[in-house]
């Protein structure tokens, strides 16, 4: 179920890092997932993401948490930053390194239960980086800004 | 307050589980919804193929949720119909 993040949530222009200044900071666990999406959302949007891509971002957000979520510590802390060029969505976790982390590759990879939401990030996300340290898992997802490609038209009927 | 997620998984097989005993052609109007998981989408993706067989299986879905099953690779599979809808 989906309750009150429990983590902290920045405003845009605090903290500048090597990606831009935080956007957003906010803990999740298994029930603040909803609240983390719609979070994601308004500030992907608000950095200039199309409807799609903000879409997407929400996605890879989503997936890159929930594993940390599942297979991680149980919870971990997204941060959002834009440097003006893409938006950042940098998920963490303080669990120990596991096999559902490694990026899956290839066309067969949907077939994969294990890995398959990090497959979809990846598709989704115009880079993924997932790295193991000491202190735990970081993924990290960029969207580029400025440059959307175009969205699906509606009523398409593909068969 | 919303079931857990894991209740909802749950819930979504046992939804799929009866679908695939339907007989006759089938829509899955998913048109309302508008965020699904990977972890969902390969769920209706696999069971729109087992239900496929010797019939045909419409998804009816906005745009962003058809997309999760294009990257599945569902388009151009016999028996199967993406239709997106833009609901908004």
């Amino acid at each position: 179920m989906d309750g009150e993040p429990s983590g902290t949530l920045r405003r845009a222009g605090e903290g500048a890092g090597p990606f831009g200044p935080a956007l957003l900071e906010q803990d999740f666990d298994s029930g603040s997932l909803y609240l983390l999406r719609a979070a994601v959302a308004a500030h992907a949007a608000a950095a200039g993401l199309s409807h799609s891509r903000v879409y997407d971002a929400v996605l890879a957000a989503h997936e890159l948490a929930a594993n940390a979520v599942r297979h991680g510590a149980g919870r971990g802390r997204l941060l959002l930053r834009a440097d003006g060029r893409f938006l950042y969505c940098q998920v963490s976790d303080d669990g120990p390194a596991r096999s559902g982390d490694q990026q899956p590759t290839g066309a067969a990879a949907w077939r994969r239960e294990q890995g398959h939401g990090l497959w979809v990030a990846g598709e989704v996300a115009d880079r993924l980086s997932i790295d193991h340290g000491p202190a735990g898992t970081t993924a990290m997802a960029a969207f580029a800004l400025g440059s959307p490609p175009a969205p699906a038209q509606p009523g398409t009927e593909h068969q | 307050m919303a079931a857990d997620a894991s209740t909802q998984i749950t819930e979504l097989a046992l939804a799929l589980a009866g679908a695939v005993r339907l007989e006759g052609d089938l829509m899955v109007n998913m048109t309302s919804l508008a965020f699904i998981d990977a972890r969902c989408t390969l769920m209706i993706a696999d069971a729109a193929r087992a239900m496929a067989a010797g019939r045909l299986v419409t998804l009816c879905c906005l745009a962003e949720v058809a997309a999760g099953f294009v990257r599945l690779g569902l388009t151009g599979m016999p028996g199967i119909r993406l239709v997106t809808a833009d609901g908004r």
